[in-house]
């Protein structure tokens, strides 16, 4: 062999090496669907010539015979579409409820926490890529029925499942049905999600849901599109839904220096907020800290989160919390019409200061939230 | 100086100065823009190799002219190219980027092939192409003694650096150095040649550059986390690059681009320090191994009648210990430095070890969390104390590799010590001790009526820490794993697998395209070249498993880097050189480097066990600079014989720089931590025994 075709030789192995991964299996073909572990037909989808539609999210995969959608657990088997994660968490545990963070939904309780592996959108800063950013098939997974659920809520004395951690609706089948049954037996439901989700799937959620803390990301396309691979629209459709239907709500937004840190941005999205009716509904901007794709961005500093909450505050929301920064004044809870501290937070520890069936004991004001 | 050769021994020498330069910094640079692991400096040094092979085996395809001004043009090219192009590689990397991206392997790839890329291309052609030069002019073999001439260019300037400039000089101005002596080079020849054009062009040149890399170096115009900071402070340290700034009144530090933020989470210090002194019988003397930011010391002082001692890694940040008032509280004795050589220098006893250290990324930290370590940390426990280790991991969030990494680690703990356990709350935990444990972990908080934010009497329960604990383990599928050791760093690879899932790229592409070139080079490559190419492969591995070793038994890498491939070019000189001037038979001589690389073998395994402290450093730099003597004489043998068979030094330059990229990459990657050091220098054995086989067979 002459010098030339060892090259050539060479980069034709390389070529061969750079084929993507789904371009092999699509050759390998469609894996046999009989019995797997998680696979339920998924609820939200129609047959198109080009393959099977996901309707579930604003993604609307496209999904080809064998492969998979964005959110890498619905699947297009043998021209069905399927969820792949069914009755198959990945993490479970016992949290409490202020970690979700919901500050205003049964305070000092414990929610039984589970998630599915996999998410619809894929935000660089994401805090648990390992899971969602992979499909259900490739974490290592527990064996947990939907009637276990609730079993398992009730053994840890916990009032409330919260679905969390990853995206819950990319396990939107498995989240309903648990939620359904939990629901029959007094057990709340919680859902911890970016609210990237279609009309018609969230309206048939929100029945089964108590309470939902909303994750918006941005108020801007664009950055929704760099950071988060999502768009915003679809998330304001989902804070009015909810609301609508009478989830109980809070909303959490993620200051990411330099990404969304613009306070310019922030103040738009508090007038926006405040302007729709969404001024009871708490408010809690989080520290970002080095994650996934941007590990070389330095934490968010406090004082920018003091100036969004000032920000929040100035446009007329009654409750803005900071978190991700340890103890601070701006975790307790304050009436918006006397401003007597009627929760206090440090940590976990919560003591309910001033607040009596849901009103201000200073000076009778109602605090919005559910408050047993 | 008609058809003297001396100009060109001048090229040759500045082509290893050049290129030595070049590398060193080439490598740090890299190193921080690209996280800073062994995968990292393994890519960029198979990177510099592959492009220098390229170049060599390049040249072979067309004749060139020798003209005068192409000597000019190459000096101009040795002299400001890398100052120019590593000044340019950050200004890049965040203008082709989205400038607050973690980065992976492709666009190191990507990067270096447009910065230093075209460097090492001109670098591995002007090799062949002065030999041809001075060939042609004396009617006589120069390889051997160019290729000696060029590890001795590498040599001086090495030895400059490392024991001079090193410590007073930032980067750029090793090159500016470079540069200028280059440009004094230049100038000298034009002047002599009557060059006039290079009259005019040198001050444009030099002119150019003095304008431009103030500019590019400045890194508050490119670092994105430097926008809007105030009071920013860049030091260049023998450890890498040091940036401390102020942010709405918060300060930040970053070495090497990494934030030195530690573990930020209260709850997490809170689980680690409660979990350990409840599981510990009262104990009064605690060592806490961890980073400068993690808030466990204050979390220690709560209790009342303990003395702490922290071993603190971050010796950057000591000049800054009066910001954290905890370390000066009378209890706390702080012990920079590396922890292992801490615990070799101490005698004292603890009741409770508490471990908070960042994932096993690089074999440096590695060593944190291996077989040996935890000898170490057994010999200074008391007969009733614990280690408790917080696990780099989430306590909630677990792939593969991070199952694999606790499975590892959990492994090699129980190969220590009798008992241990996992445990699974907000973190993930693993305690270990001579006596029986339990999962009543907040009975400490209780017992000492203490104040806590996330952590309180009986919550969580013991029931529910052992459940939940048995449950993820349940959960990990049964796969046998190694233990993980300094030398065979299992849980290193773990974390690079995860390294690479986490920027997303593919992880086969790196061990399986060098693997294909090696079988070819196998089967198609002549004897010859074949023989180089085992010896190139050797050579850079060997240099790499030294790199290993030091790091394994000092802790540093950055600053013996530069030590390590001077000794090797000081062997890879004098080999060169003798060999040039003597006739050996190569087969003889592949031989006998086969036998060296046996008895380093031998010698490494005994230095890893008698932990003879700075004798070690002695023996392995004897160790490679034996080795690399071979690999010397086998160039100048190898080339020797090729001059009488026709066969062009650029086929045999090319196919050494092939080797030793591939070398470089799959010892990094797969071999290394795959097999382990023993195997992989077996591996080398074999590789050479193999090229010893088909040249006997050839000549046969």
């Amino acid at each position: 062999m002459d010098k030339r075709r060892f090259l050539k030789v060479v980069a034709a192995s390389g070529a061969c090496c750079l084929v993507p991964g789904s371009a092999v299996a699509h050759l390998l073909g469609p894996a046999a669907l009989g019995g797997e572990r998680g696979y339920k037909r998924a609820r939200y989808a129609m047959a198109t010539p080009r393959g099977v539609k996901c309707l579930l999210c604003p993604n609307e995969c496209q999904i080809k015979e064998g492969e998979r959608g964005d959110c890498r657990c619905r699947k297009n088997a043998e021209g069905e579409l399927f969820f792949t994660g069914y009755e198959i968490p990945c993490s479970l545990h016992v949290d409490p409820i202020e970690k979700k963070p919901l500050y205003h939904f049964l305070p000092k309780s414990r929610s039984y926490s589970l998630a599915v592996a996999g998410c619809n959108l894929a935000c660089l800063n994401c805090q648990n890529w390992q899971i969602s950013q992979v499909s259900p098939q490739e974490v290592n997974s527990f064996d947990l029925p939907v009637k276990a659920v609730y079993q398992q809520a009730e053994h840890y004395n916990c009032k409330s499942i919260s679905y969390t951690y990853t995206e819950p609706i990319v396990f939107y089948e498995y989240m309903y049905d648990a939620a359904k049954a939990a629901k029959e037996h007094n057990i709340r439901n919680v859902m911890v999600s970016a609210g990237y989700i279609n009309e018609r799937p969230l309206r048939d959620l929100a029945p089964v849901i108590d309470a939902a803390n909303i994750d918006l990301k941005s108020f801007s396309d664009e950055t929704y599109m760099r950071l988060n691979a999502g768009s915003l629209q679809p998330v304001l459709r989902t804070l009015k839904i909810l609301k609508e239907m009478g989830v109980w709500l809070e909303i959490t937004n993620l200051v990411v220096p330099d990404w969304t840190d613009d306070m310019q941005m922030i103040t738009k999205m508090c007038h926006w907020l405040a302007k729709d009716g969404f001024e009871e509904v708490p408010l809690h901007f989080s520290r970002f800290t080095p994650r996934y794709k941007l590990q070389h961005l330095p934490p968010t500093p406090e004082n920018t989160l003091n100036r969004a909450r000032q920000i929040a505050l100035d446009a007329g929301l009654h409750y803005v919390y900071i978190g991700n920064v340890g103890t601070t004044e701006a975790a307790h809870t304050y009436c918006p019409s006397c401003g007597t501290k009627v929760i206090e937070r440090r940590g976990y520890a919560v003591s309910v200061a001033a607040l009596e069936k849901g009103h201000c004991t200073s000076c009778g004001n109602a605090i919005a939230g559910v408050w047993e | 100086m008609s058809d003297s050769t001396s100009h060109l021994r001048i090229g040759v020498f500045m082509l290893g100065a050049s290129t030595f330069v070049a590398q060193v910094v080439t490598l740090r640079e890299f190193l921080m823009l690209f996280q800073g692991n062994e995968l990292t400096l393994g890519l960029t040094l198979a990177l510099w190799m592959a492009y220098v092979s390229i170049g060599s085996l390049v040249y072979r395809t067309r004749e060139y002219r020798y003209k005068r001004q192409w000597y000019l043009v190459f000096l101009l090219v040795l002299s400001a190219a890398p100052l120019l192009l590593l000044s340019l590689l950050p200004v890049l990397r965040y203008a082709l980027y989205e400038p607050a991206l973690e980065l992976g392997p492709l666009a190191l790839v990507a990067l270096f092939s447009v910065t230093m890329g075209p460097y090492c291309f001109i670098a591995g052609w002007a090799f062949p192409w002065l030999v041809a030069y001075a060939n042609r002019i004396s009617e006589k073999n120069h390889a051997g003694y160019f290729y000696s001439l060029e590890a001795l260019g590498s040599l001086v300037v090495g030895v400059i650096i490392n024991l001079l400039l090193v410590l007073f000089l930032p980067a750029v101005l090793f090159l500016s150095v470079l540069a200028i002596t280059g440009f004094a080079c230049t100038a000298y020849y034009a002047f002599c040649w009557r060059k006039r054009t290079f009259g005019i062009l040198l001050p444009i040149i030099i002119i150019l550059l003095v304008i431009a890399i103030p500019k590019w170096q400045d890194a508050e115009d490119y670092l994105p986390y430097l926008k809007n900071a105030e009071d920013v402070r860049i030091q260049d340290t023998p450890n890498g690059r040091f940036i401390q700034f102020t942010k709405e009144g918060e300060r930040y530090f970053y070495e090497n681009n990494v934030p030195l933020m530690g573990q930020w989470q209260p709850v997490l210090a809170e689980e680690l320090v409660h979990f350990g002194m409840s599981q510990a019988e009262s104990p009064s003397r605690v060592l806490l191994i961890g980073q400068m930011f993690n808030r466990h010391i204050g979390e220690l002082l709560k209790y009342p009648n303990i003395t702490i001692d922290f071993f603190c890694p971050d010796v950057s940040l000591r000049a800054q210990d009066s910001l954290f008032s905890d370390l000066s509280e009378t209890r706390v004795n702080v012990f920079w430095g590396d922890p292992v050589r801490s615990f070799r220098e101490s005698n004292t006893t603890y009741d409770l070890i508490l471990v908070d250290l960042p994932k096993p990324a690089t074999v440096r930290v590695n060593r944190f969390y291996s077989l040996a370590f935890f000898q170490q940390a057994n010999e200074h426990l008391s007969p009733a104390g614990i280690y408790c280790l917080h696990l780099p991991v989430s306590g909630t969030y677990f792939d593969k590799s991070t199952a694999e990494l606790i499975v590892i680690l959990g492994q090699t703990l129980a190969e220590v010590f009798p008992e241990q356990q996992y445990v699974k709350a907000e973190g993930s935990y693993l305690m270990a001790g001579n006596t029986p444990l339990n999962y009543h972990l907040t009975q400490s908080i209780e017992m000492h009526k203490l104040s806590t934010d996330y952590l309180f009497p009986g919550m969580p329960t013991a029931q529910e820490l052992a459940h939940n604990s048995q449950r993820v383990l349940n959960s990990f599928p049964e796969v046998k794993v190694e233990v993980n050791r300094n030398l065979f760093p299992v849980a290193y690879f773990a974390a690079i697998h995860s390294w690479l899932a986490e920027v997303g790229a593919n992880s086969h592409l790196f061990w399986l395209l060098p693997l294909i070139i090696v079988l070819l080079a196998f089967i198609f490559m002549p004897v010859r070249a074949f023989g180089m190419f085992a010896v190139g492969y050797t050579a850079s591995s060997f240099e790499f498993l030294l790199l290993m070793a030091f790091q394994v038994f000092f802790g540093y890498l950055y600053l013996a880097t530069g030590f390590i491939i001077m000794l090797f070019m000081a062997g890879l000189s004098f080999g060169a050189y003798y060999g040039y001037r003597k006739s050996y038979k190569p087969e003889r001589l592949l031989m006998r480097l086969i036998f060296t690389l046996i008895f380093s073998l031998m010698i490494v395994w005994g230095l890893d066990r008698l932990e003879v402290g700075n004798l070690s450093a002695i023996v392995l730099g004897v160790v490679l600079l034996i080795v690399s003597l071979y690999v010397g004489l086998l160039f100048s043998a190898i080339t020797q014989d090729s001059y009488k068979h026709r066969i062009r030094v650029g086929v045999i330059y090319g196919a050494d720089m092939l080797g030793s990229a591939l070398g470089a990459l799959l010892t990094a990657v797969y071999v290394l931590p795959g097999i382990g050091f023993y195997y992989t220098l077996l591996g080398l054995v074999v590789l050479n025994g193999v090229a010893w086989v088909r040249w006997n067979l050839q000549k046969a």
